[in-house]
């Protein structure tokens, strides 16, 4: 033994030393490359999967990707143009006052106060029967106020067009229609946000559709999403009608919602 | 370098091996394959669903572009609401036959395999033949029978057994005397020449002529006393029995028993003199003492049992002739009494049982009589009768008459069997053989009487049943039987005879269900009620009482539910309950009955249950013997009239076709109730058809709240100080008239006139001082001027009515010229309703006619003629108007505007 260590003494070290090198090599160099390969063969094999299944209900062509393309940019188009002719001019009072919070909110509740009488005015010098209250929330915070001075001049426009077109009554009123739904506010901007509001009211046929009618006019434009109507008795030219209609409010950089 | 070369071979060969293995480790090849990319599998082409083209387009600003024609406008012939009919209601109730007697009970009657049963009376629609009934001059001749003399016992004691004593000396020849006395010790004879002459005793015989009293006390006096006295005083007593001495014969009877108190022949005796004279309590009393003294309680309690019969006290008659032969199991009367008491105490088979153990104990006994076991058939076969056996009833009253062939209740009975097997022909010479051989069997006369009351033949049956009364006036059934057949041939006279009827049996089950049906035709339906429950009470298994009483609980349901309160409506809900309570009662006892089904049915078609209404009256249909009852096709109309499955035109089409079948019936089914039923069917298809042809094609009740304008469509003409608005759910006109004289304020409609039928409108003046209005229907249009038929209230209040008025003429004057009065007086000048119908005369002329509301009535009634006019088809104008002087305020309401139209056949 001794004989062989005297004679290879610098061959063994140089192997040695040689073994060592290699072994930390593998441990800490070739170990992490395998196990970042053996991800992204998994990530991989996962995909194609995925990709396999959308597959398997067709793959589009060029030509249709072509065709698709230009869709997309007349739609981009069209909502271009829609935005302005759908927009709601919102009158300067239910505007966001420039003013502090605290201010802010005593303003949205003088608004309400104030409108409430007005509407209440008109509707009885218009022989129209008016709910008690516009169904606004009693209180709010600062955050949503902008929101609710929204709703309040939707309700106003609606109560506007009902005592104009001689309806007989509105029963009631839901200006947080849809609020407690996707409306809720957000401070991330969206590209379509919708203020719904709804509206039960009773008056002859054509009352009724001079509602409807008053309410996609341009400039104060709300869009109808639901709308019934019926007649208790068919003896008479007396209808009910239950509408939804809302506020469109677009903004060309905000988020798409998924589809 | 100096390394290298200092290694030997093996060295190199070590390094070699180390360099490739370090090689191998540096490039990974020491394990695993390296990562490859699998091939995606191919896959179809998809399509691009290109978008549909989107663009925005606002309404246009104008509305009135878009609403050119109101689609949904009232004036667009909307359906009238469907006509009320009547809810179908069970076949009236028919008078019930009377029963012949004797007679099932009513719970073993129910389960009989008789073809009628319940049999009831009506006119025209008799259920026996005449043929089979007997000729007129048998009635005749039974109404004439006399009646035999009663036997009477006059009182003898002033007679004499012979005028003259009979003397017949020894020594002489006999001879007649005035008198002989009898001194003891010398015989005096006074001789008719009045000589006396005297004897010794034993020197002649003789035989006085005394009065029978006279007799007696010497009888009476000359008793000794010792062990034969009381059979002694027992024939004087039977002597004076014999001589209609009643007091004197007591007294012997008395002093028998006293002497002997068992002495049961004189017992019997003073018992039958009591009875006799019906005397029930001393008769009672005298028995009693004898069982009590010991004497034989077999008989005494068989008439103590006689006795209380007598009284009618059947359940102590019952008890007595129990004990009879519980003391005397031999004694054959008792035996058959008892089984008869049981039969008249309504316990048939008990009866049959004590009759048939009579002839397993007795019946071959040598003591037993013929007689006795013709009378034994005979309570058997009523026991039979009353369970239900008519077959073998009429064998055992066949058993009865061979022995006792005059035997009137076994006749009378075979007659009662062959009835109640709907054998009438046969039944009733059974009847008239009865009455002949025993005219006192009142039974049988009822019986009879209610052969031809079945026959419809109201005379015979009255002479019957009051031949039956006459023999006894006490006879329920033959008051109740003269009461029917004078109800049926219209005598009036035939309410007194219910009443006395209802005197002498107020518990009478025939009686009270008569008096009960009369009440309910009277419209006394919780009286009739009454009648119906104590009926029931009596018992529980006569149907007739249920139907009834079902029938009265749907009229007095009906009644409350006309108040229209929801206190009347939860009380009809309950009496619609209690019939079909009752009903359903009926169908479980007798399921074969179409009847009580189609009843069943009517009443759940007014609990509003269309099903088992269906169901009900279906089965009643199915189950009918007599062929379709239009009942219950009016009922099945009905259902599909108000519960049909389609639109209401579907559900009317659907119910017209159950209505037409019922009218179909009219040849067939001729009784009253469904000539009323076929008559209601009629009425209800003109109301189809009307209904079918009418609409509205106006109304406007001015509902909505106040307000300056009245309404669309409404043409008004003002601007003379009167203005036309809407208040308090009223067209309102009020103002002061002034600008000038009569002008005219109107409120008109456009309506087409193809198919006019009617114009309404309710006018409710309040302050109309000298004003006019009225209402009008412009038919015609020159220029600007629109004429018409026109009705007015003048400044007076009188209507009147212009068939030629024009808008322009009431613009300018009053209606005091042209303008014809109504005759009619105003039903409320407060609330004034005037209808104008257009129809069709008989001679095709077209006529306006005038009506008014009238609230009392809740009808319309005419208030003019007809008046003929040929109005052109085009835009006609209708609605009200009023004008008044200048300077008049006026203030008038205008309400429920109604025009209907109707298209021709």
């Amino acid at each position: 033994m001794e004989y062989f260590w005297k004679e290879n003494k610098r061959f063994v070290i140089a192997v040695a030393g040689g073994l060592a090198f290699l072994i930390l090599y593998q441990a800490l160099v070739l170990g992490k490359i395998r196990g970042a390969a053996e991800l992204a063969d998994r990530t991989r094999r996962s995909k194609q999967t995925e990709i396999e299944r959308k597959m398997a209900q067709g793959v589009p062509t060029e030509e249709s990707l072509a065709v698709a393309r230009k869709d997309r940019d007349l739609t981009r188009k069209v909502l271009a143009q829609m935005a302005p002719e759908t927009a709601f001019t919102v009158p300067d009072r239910f505007q966001k006052p420039k003013s502090r919070p605290k201010e802010l909110k005593e303003y949205y509740d003088d608004l309400l106060i104030k409108l409430t009488d007005e509407l209440k005015e008109k509707a009885t010098n218009g022989r129209l029967g008016f709910p008690p209250t516009l169904g606004m929330p009693d209180t709010v915070n600062e955050d949503t106020v902008p929101e609710m001075l929204l709703r309040l001049a939707v309700v106003d426009r609606l109560s506007t067009l009902c005592i104009d077109a001689e309806c007989e009554k509105i029963e009631s009123i839901n200006p947080l229609h849809g609020a407690d739904q996707d409306e809720r506010s957000s401070k991330k901007s969206r590209f379509l946000t919708k203020y719904s509001v709804f509206i039960r009211f009773s008056g002859r046929a054509d009352a009724i559709f001079k509602v409807i009618h008053g309410a996609q006019k341009k400039g104060s434009y709300l869009a109808v999403t639901q709308f019934d109507m019926s007649r208790p008795d068919a003896t008479k030219d007396v209808f009910e009608a239950a509408l939804g209609v809302a506020l469109l409010k677009v903004d060309d950089k905000g988020e798409l919602d998924a589809p | 370098m100096n390394f290298f070369k200092g290694l030997n071979k093996e060295q190199w060969t070590a390094l070699g091996a180390a360099a490739l293995s370090a090689f191998l480790l540096l490039f990974g090849f020491s394990s695993g394959g390296a990562a490859g990319g699998g091939a995606l599998r191919a896959a179809a082409e998809e399509p691009y669903n290109a978008q549909k083209a989107r663009y925005v387009e606002l309404p246009n600003e104008n509305f009135a572009i878009y609403w050119g024609k109101n689609p949904f406008r009232i004036e667009s012939a909307v359906k009238l609401p469907i006509p009320t009919i009547k809810v179908p209601e069970p076949r009236e109730e028919e008078m019930l036959a009377p029963l012949v007697r004797p007679h099932p009970a009513w719970e073993n009657y129910n389960s009989l395999a008789a073809p009628v049963k319940y049999p009831t009376l009506s006119a025209g629609a008799p259920l026996i033949a005449e043929a089979n009934l007997p000729a007129a001059a048998e009635v005749q001749e039974l109404t004439k029978l006399e009646e035999p003399v009663v036997p009477s016992r006059p009182d003898r004691r002033a007679e004499k057994e012979r005028e003259f004593a009979e003397v017949r000396p020894k020594n002489g020849a006999p001879y007649q005397a005035l008198k002989v006395e009898d001194k003891d010790v010398v015989l005096i004879v006074t001789k008719k020449g009045g000589n006396k002459v005297r004897y010794a005793p034993g020197e002649i015989t003789y035989d006085q002529n005394w009065t029978f009293e006279e007799k007696y006390k010497y009888e009476s006096e000359r008793v000794k006393p010792g062990a034969k006295e009381p059979e002694e005083h027992l024939k004087i007593a039977k002597g004076c029995l014999d001589n209609g001495m009643i007091p004197e014969a007591k007294e012997e009877l008395k002093k028998a028993i006293e002497l002997r108190k068992d002495y049961l022949e004189a017992i019997l005796l003073l018992g039958q003199v009591a009875v006799d004279s019906s005397d029930f309590e001393t008769a009672v009393a005298t028995y009693r003492a004898g069982i009590e003294a010991g004497a034989p309680p077999g008989d005494l309690w068989f008439e103590i049992g006689r006795c209380l019969k007598m009284l009618s006290f059947n359940e102590g008659a019952l008890v007595a002739f129990e004990k009879a032969v519980e003391a005397q199991p031999r004694l054959h009367r008792a035996r058959i009494a008892l089984a008869r008491a049981q039969v008249d105490a309504g316990q048939g088979q008990a009866a049959v049982d004590g009759a048939s153990d009579f002839f397993i104990k007795l019946g071959n006994a040598p003591d037993t009589t013929p007689a006795q076991r013709a009378e034994a058939s005979l309570v058997r076969g009523l026991g039979y009768i009353r369970v239900g056996q008519l077959e073998k009833a009429r064998a055992d009253f066949a058993d009865c008459l061979k022995v006792d062939t005059t035997n009137a209740e076994a006749m009378n009975g075979n007659g009662a069997a062959l009835a109640l097997l709907g054998e009438f022909p046969q039944a009733a010479p059974e009847f008239v053989k009865a009455i002949r051989a025993n005219q006192y069997l009142t039974e049988a006369w009822t019986n009879l009487a209610a052969l031809y009351l079945l026959g419809g033949k109201w005379a015979e049956a009255e002479q019957i049943a009051a031949a039956g009364s006459q023999r006894d006036p006490s006879s329920v059934e033959a008051l109740l039987e003269r009461g029917l057949a004078q109800l049926m041939a219209g005598n009036k006279d035939a309410p007194k005879m219910f009443d006395l009827a209802e005197k002498t049996g107020p518990t009478s089950l025939q009686v009270l269900m008569v008096t009960g049906l009369l009440r309910l035709r009277e419209g006394q339906n919780e009286a009739a009620l009454e009648k119906f429950v104590a009926a029931l009470r009596r018992d529980f298994y006569f149907l007739p009482a249920y139907s009834a009483a079902a029938a009265a609980y749907l009229r007095t349901g009906r009644k409350l539910a006309e108040a229209r309160d929801d206190v009347s409506a939860r009380k009809a809900d309950e009496m619609r309950v209690n019939a079909e309570t009752l009903l359903r009662r009926i169908r479980e006892f007798d399921p074969s009955r179409p009847g009580a089904h189609a009843a069943l049915g009517c009443a759940y078609a007014a609990m509003q249950r269309p099903e088992e209404a269906r169901e009900s009256l279906r089965k009643a249909n199915s189950l009918s013997q007599k062929g379709a009852d239009p009942l219950v096709y009016y009922g099945l109309g009905y259902l599909d009239y108000y519960y049909g499955p389609g639109d209401p035109a579907a559900n009317l089409a659907a119910a017209r076709t159950q209505f037409d079948q019922a009218v179909k019936l009219e040849g067939t089914a001729t009784d009253p109730f469904s000539l009323r039923v076929i008559d209601e069917c009629k009425s209800v298809i003109d109301k189809i058809d009307l209904w079918d042809r009418t609409s509205l094609r106006l109304l406007e009740t001015f509902d909505g709240p106040d307000a300056k304008n009245i309404g669309s469509n409404w043409l008004e003409r003002h601007g003379n100080g009167i203005k036309i608005t809407r208040a308090g759910g009223r067209g309102k006109f009020a103002g002061k008239q002034a600008v000038r004289e009569f002008a005219l304020t109107s409120l008109m409609h456009e309506v087409p006139g193809a198919d006019f039928y009617s114009f309404e409108m309710t006018f409710m003046p309040e302050k109309v001082d000298r004003a006019e209005f009225g209402m009008s229907i412009f038919h015609t249009v020159q220029g600007s001027t629109h004429s018409g038929f026109s009705v007015g209230i003048d400044a007076s209040g009188k209507p009147r009515y212009q068939a030629n008025s024009s808008d322009n003429d009431l613009d300018v004057h009053d209606m005091a010229v042209g303008w014809q009065e109504i005759k009619t007086p105003l039903p409320n000048p407060k609330e004034i309703t005037i209808r104008v119908t257009l129809t069709e005369a008989k001679n095709r002329a077209r006529v306006f006619t005038i009506h008014f509301w009238d609230p009392a009535k809740a009808d319309w009634v005419p208030a003019a003629p007809p008046v003929t006019v040929n109005p052109p088809k085009g835009a006609w104008q209708v609605g009200g108007w009023v004008h008044a002087p200048v300077n008049h305020e006026v203030l008038l309401f205008v309400d429920n505007v109604k025009v209907l139209d109707q298209a021709k056949r």
